[in-house]
Order: C-alpha cells, then sequence, then structure tokens
C-alpha cells in the first residue's frame, strides 16, 4: 500500500461573523491529501477559499472573527486543529514552512535580510551567530543569489519584488520543513519571474524530499510544477486531477471556464478584421451571505440544468475514481 | 538595413515617437555630480488610427513611464512625439489642453484610480464637464449613460460610489471614463493584472469589442506576454529602457528574433501540460543608473559576444527589409528566416534553440 499522505484536510468548514451578527461560510467541506514529497496546486480565484484553506492549516485565522465549524487538518498523523498554541508554535515554520503573497510586507523594513534569515534559523535551532550566519549565506545561495555576500547586509527596499520573493523562501527554508504552504508566491510578480520562483519552489521540494501546497489562481504556471491539481469554488473543491488531465480536458463547467479564458497563444489580430470573443464566465460569485440551494456555480454555469437550481451536486468520481469532480453531468460518466 | 526612425508603409500614424528619452538626475551625495537615470533611452515607434502596440517588458524597464511620456504626463527630456501631426513635445500645458481630449489613459489599479467619494455618474462625466463636450446637461448626462451601458453596466450603477463595485466593474468604469470623451488614442497600463483570470477576458473582449466600434488607437502596456500578443496588431519589446524587438504580433510571436523575446516567450507555461521543465530566464536586469556600455542585454544573454555586444549598442533594424519586423541584436536568431514561417502555433523549444 501506499504510505499515508503528509497532510490531509478532511471536510474542513470554516465560517466568519460580520457585522451583522450573523455568519457566511468561506469553506464548506473541503477534503484533499498533499502526499509525502509531491507537489499540490490550490487553484481558484479571489474570494473562492484558498487563502482561508492556508491560513486554516497553520492556524492563523483571524480571531475571533474566523471559526472552524468542522473538519481535521491532519499531518503526519496529528489533527492539527486539536493542537495547543505552544505545540502549533514549534510546526509553524518548523514542520510546516511558508511562503506568502506580498513579499515587501512579509519581510521587515528595519533589519537586512541577512540579519532576518539568521533570526529564522536561530529560532528553530540553537546555533552561535557565525555559524548561523554561514547557514543564512548558504540559504541565499540556495535560492538563486549566486554571490550571497553581496546581498547579505541588504534591506528589503534594496531587493526587487523577485528578490525579496527568493529571501522569504530562504527564510522559509532555514529550518527545512516537511510542508511548504506558498500562498500566492508570484501573484506580485512579472510573468518572467513567476516562471523562476515556480521553478525554484520546484527544485528546493524535490532536493529536500519536502511536500509543497501553492495556492494560487494562475492554473497554466501552477500546473507546470505540480502533481495534482485541486479546483476551488466557492469554498468547495469541485474538481481533482492532474495538470495534465486537467489543462487538456477539464471536467467542470468552471475548471473549463478557467482554462479557456487564458489567451490563447497564436490569435492574432488583424486590422480591419472583427474576430471571435474570448469565452468569458459572466456574473460574480455568489454572494456567501445568502446560501441558495442547488448548485454554487449554477447562476454562471453556461450548462445549467433545472436540477443544479435545487440539488447541491455532490463529487462525483472520473478517471476511474482516480479523480472527482462535482457536477451532475458527470455524474453518469464515473 | 536601415536604422532610420520606423514609419508606417502607407498612411500618416496617428502617434509617431523619435528617439525619446527620459532621464532622470540622481544625486548619490550632496558634493558629486548627478548621475542620471534613463528610464526610457532612445526610443522610437508609431501607432496607427485604430491599432493597438503592444509594449511587453519587466517591471523596471521603462515601459510605463514611456506610457506616460506620450501623454505629456511625464516631461520628455530628448526626441520628439507627434500626435496626429502636430509636435507636442514642449507644448505648454495650456497649449496641449486641446489635445488632452483625444489622449486617455486607463491604469493599472481599479481600486486607487477611481474617486471614492465620486458617483459613477461624476466619475464618467467629469472629462465631458471639463472639456466642455456636452452644450446642454441633458446632452452629457445621456452620453454618460450611454457609456456606461457600452461598458456592460446596468443603470443602475450610475448612482453608485466605486467600493460597490468589484476589480472587474472598477476597471470598467475607468474604461467608460477614458472613452467617454471620445479619445482617438488611449494608453492601456496593465489594465489587467490586478484582476482575475475569468475577468480579465472580460475586460480584453470588452477593450477589443471598443476599439472596433469607436476605432481608438491603443498602446497597451502589460509584462503579461500570453495578453500583450493576444490583444496587438504589433508589439514592441522593451528591456532597460529601449526596444530591443517590434513587429507585426504574428512575426515578433513566431519569430522571436531577439534572444530577449525568446526567453520571454520561453518563460510561459506550456500549453500541453507537459510536465518537463521549460526555459526559465535566470537572473534580473541590471539597475538603470549605470546601464552597461553596448547591448542593455547582454549580461544576461547567451549569446553575447565579447568585444562586440559590450562596446557597441545595436540598433533596432529591420532584418528583411518591407518586413517591419524590427531587432536589436548583433546575433538574433536569424536561422529561422531561412526556414518557412510555421502557420499552426509554435512549440515552445525544452532547450535553447539554434545554437547550432
Amino acid at each position: 500500500m501506499t504510505s499515508p499522505p503528509l497532510l490531509s484536510v478532511r471536510d474542513l468548514a470554516v465560517s466568519f461573523a460580520t457585522a451583522e451578527g450573523t455568519s457566511v461560510k468561506a469553506l464548506d467541506g473541503v477534503s484533499f491529501d498533499v502526499p509525502q514529497g509531491k507537489t499540490v496546486g490550490l487553484v481558484g480565484e479571489s474570494g473562492c477559499g484558498k487563502t482561508v484553506t492556508a491560513l486554516s492549516i497553520l492556524r492563523l485565522l483571524p480571531t475571533p472573527s474566523a471559526r472552524i465549524d468542522r473538519g481535521a487538518i491532519v499531518f503526519q498523523g496529528e489533527d492539527l486543529l486539536t493542537l495547543p498554541e505552544r505545540a502549533m508554535r514549534q510546526v509553524r515554520g518548523g514542520k510546516i514552512g511558508m511562503v506568502f503573497q506580498e513579499p515587501l510586507t512579509a519581510l521587515t523594513p528595519v533589519y537586512s535580510v541577512g540579519a532576518q534569515i539568521m533570526e529564522a534559523i536561530r529560532l528553530h535551532e540553537r546555533m552561535s551567530r557565525k555559524e548561523a550566519r554561514a547557514r543564512a549565506l548558504a540559504l541565499l545561495h540556495r535560492v538563486g543569489f549566486p554571490r550571497p555576500d553581496e546581498r547579505f547586509d541588504s534591506y528589503p527596499h534594496e531587493l526587487s519584488g523577485g528578490m525579496r520573493q527568493r529571501v522569504l523562501l530562504a527564510m522559509a527554508l532555514a529550518a527545512p520543513p516537511r510542508l511548504l504552504v506558498a500562498d500566492e508566491p508570484t501573484s506580485a510578480l512579472d510573468m518572467a519571474l513567476r516562471a523562476q520562483i515556480m521553478a525554484l519552489l520546484a527544485d528546493q521540494a524535490r532536493e529536500l524530499g519536502m511536500s509543497l501546497l501553492v495556492i494560487t489562481h494562475d492554473l497554466p504556471f501552477v500546473a507546470e510544477i505540480a502533481h495534482e491539481l485541486v479546483v476551488l469554488y466557492a469554498g468547495k473543491v469541485v474538481e481533482t486531477g492532474p495538470p495534465s488531465r486537467v489543462l487538456a480536458s477539464p471536467r467542470h463547467p468552471y475548471t473549463q471556464a478557467l482554462v479557456r479564458s487564458v489567451p490563447p497563444a497564436g490569435s492574432f489580430r488583424t486590422r480591419g478584421e472583427k474576430r471571435k470573443a474570448l469565452p468569458t464566465l459572466e456574473g460574480s460569485l455568489p454572494d456567501p451571505r445568502r446560501s441558495p440551494g442547488g448548485c454554487a456555480f449554477a447562476p454562471r454555469c453556461p450548462e445549467v440544468m433545472d436540477r443544479c437550481r435545487e440539488e447541491a451536486p455532490p463529487l462525483f468520481e472520473a478517471e476511474g475514481g482516480r479523480d472527482v469532480v462535482r457536477c451532475f453531468l458527470q455524474g453518469g460518466a464515473a | 538595413m536601415s536604422g532610420g526612425p520606423d514609419k508606417p508603409r502607407s498612411g500618416k500614424p496617428l502617434l509617431q515617437v523619435e528617439k525619446l528619452s527620459v532621464l532622470y538626475p540622481v544625486r548619490q551625495g550632496f558634493f558629486r555630480a548627478p548621475k542620471f537615470l534613463h528610464a526610457v533611452d532612445g526610443v522610437s515607434f508609431y501607432i496607427r488610427p485604430g491599432e493597438t502596440l503592444g509594449l511587453v517588458g519587466e517591471s523596471g524597464c521603462g515601459k510605463s513611464t514611456l506610457g506616460r511620456t506620450v501623454l505629456r504626463l511625464v516631461e520628455p527630456t530628448l526626441g520628439r512625439i507627434v500626435f496626429d501631426g502636430q509636435d507636442i513635445t514642449r507644448l505648454s500645458e495650456r497649449a496641449i489642453r486641446p489635445l488632452r481630449r483625444r489622449m486617455q489613459i486607463v491604469f493599472q489599479d481599479p481600486y486607487s484610480s477611481l474617486n471614492p467619494r465620486m458617483t459613477v455618474r461624476e466619475i464618467v462625466g467629469e472629462g465631458i464637464a471639463a472639456l466642455r463636450l456636452a452644450k446642454t446637461s441633458r446632452e452629457a448626462s445621456e452620453t454618460v449613460e450611454e457609456m456606461v451601458a457600452k461598458v456592460g453596466l446596468g443603470p443602475e450603477a450610475l448612482d453608485r460610489y466605486p467600493n460597490e463595485f468589484s476589480g472587474g466593474q472598477r476597471q470598467r468604469i475607468a474604461i467608460a471614463r477614458a472613452l467617454a470623451v471620445r479619445p482617438d488614442f488611449v494608453v492601456c497600463d496593465e489594465p489587467t493584472s490586478a484582476l482575475d483570470v475569468s475577468v480579465q477576458a472580460q475586460i480584453l473582449n470588452l477593450l477589443e469589442r471598443l476599439q472596433d466600434e469607436l476605432s481608438v488607437s491603443y498602446l497597451f502596456i502589460s509584462h503579461d506576454l500570453r495578453v500583450v500578443g493576444y490583444m496587438s496588431h504589433r508589439i514592441a519589446v522593451m528591456y532597460l529602457g529601449r526596444i530591443v524587438e517590434m513587429g507585426p504580433a504574428r512575426e515578433v510571436a513566431e519569430r522571436r528574433l531577439h534572444p530577449y523575446t525568446r526567453a520571454l516567450f520561453g518563460a510561459l507555461p506550456r500549453e500541453d501540460g507537459d510536465p518537463r521543465p521549460r526555459r526559465v530566464l535566470w537572473g534580473e536586469p541590471p539597475g538603470p543608473l549605470e546601464p552597461p556600455r553596448g547591448c542593455v542585454f547582454q549580461s544576461r544573454c547567451q549569446k553575447a559576444e565579447k568585444g562586440r555586444c559590450d562596446v557597441e549598442a545595436p540598433d533596432l533594424t529591420e532584418i528583411v527589409p518591407g518586413s517591419h519586423h524590427r531587432v536589436a541584436c548583433f546575433h538574433p536568431e536569424a536561422s529561422e528566416l531561412l526556414a518557412p514561417r510555421p502557420s499552426a502555433r509554435p512549440s515552445i523549444p525544452a532547450s535553447p534553440p539554434s545554437e547550432g
């Protein structure tokens, strides 16, 4: 048999209290696994719940507004949701590392990047400043600074966005984690740098035998490094599968829209000629304060049926049980 | 080969930019002479009526500065900007005012570019009022309502405030504002970079549809080659303040003559989901404060030749006469020029191409 997954999110439901005293569901029964040494891409657009998932895993949800309604987050056989905060502090930045989207706000402006990496190292391991400095230099080299001593004393504002993101990655790798959670690691970066950072993440995961959970809205980029994709919509998993299959033949109408709304290469404009518009997804996310019955995607779905408005579809097995998809159209196809 | 100014084959360009430079003096010490930051360095291009010129490059390459300079929102240091036959490079603010209507801009961030205290009606109508484009207030409000409908918002949007709208809807409002004064030319500065992919597609469709309807010209600025390739009739690739390759979108995308263009395309995700690692552009551009002598791209170029690329800056030249495809490189990836142009979409090579 295969070994148990490193991380297993089971039926996770999270809600937020609103100013009016009601609560809205951010996650509604999300389940997925991150196997040992594998990379999983959690894909979805603004408001789908992907960042809430990351914050739940790290137990960094804002209190008291956020509440975990049910579910479990099992990491190395232990439910993180039941761990006392003290123990959780050892997990965070220790066994589970993290990289966030905003590489400027995640670094403090008043210390040099070298000092910040050294601090991350010494937080998890007792060692002299000299040893920590040597380790920090090695980490900078690892994340793609060929002459790390030239960058050690730089301050965050002196670095470009791509460099800052690499410094954050160096800090996350200070005590090599078992799992690295990267929340939109490339969204603030240029196209050319996205490829660079994704490749770097994948290389580090491979070399250190680390598992990687990459949370992003950029499906094509994460598809390049992920072993498995999990697509979220309105707080629910709507489709899972290997990137090659999801890109080539997405099953859920939402995934289909996500894949097709990327402007295709090889389509060019000619002056004075009209061409077909890009397929788009009309409408916007359902208002989480009102949860009508039925499928959350129904109001925007090009293939909606009467049934979809009344009944919420469960996850159906697809690809012979390998993948799942939350759509009635796939119900008979399993 | 010719290094002369790039001019359209036929017809008058709407905008002609010649050897435009924007330099900023930077003092690194009180008694030291200032150095110059070359934000834009000797750039020439033209845009025809109803055409989109895509401007692509990494952050800091000067593309936004260039976009603002042609609108005279940033002062040019050297060179010439000719808009519809009129040299506007040194026009006073007063003299340029009549032209302001004809040149508009849509910014990247729809959250900070709309005044939160104004309703949609006021935002979209502001230009019409300021430039006195309507004879009566009735005519003004009709124009506003028509424009808001054109960008796909309902009449109920008119009396609401920007914070009641999503990012994509706000960008529609910004587009309505820019087009309400019936401009001939709009700079679109990363108009979809802050948006989700599915919303991005809506905005791209909208910009294209409005261009077809109103025959406005766009300078479309983005770091996203997928978007620029899709939206543009012609593409200019910018690196460290200079245009290194420019030509018809299909030519640039399929031939990729400059090593930098090739690297940019190589950094795109492969469309077939192939798990093999693709070519990644490593390193970062040098700082614009001290641009290298010779070619701007030499420090990251696999083809850089000592004694040539680090001595002399290559001119933007047309390699095949009449092709309007120009490249600034001593070693362009020209071997493909001999082969027939592939008609289907090109596949992205897994290894560095055409070194042999």
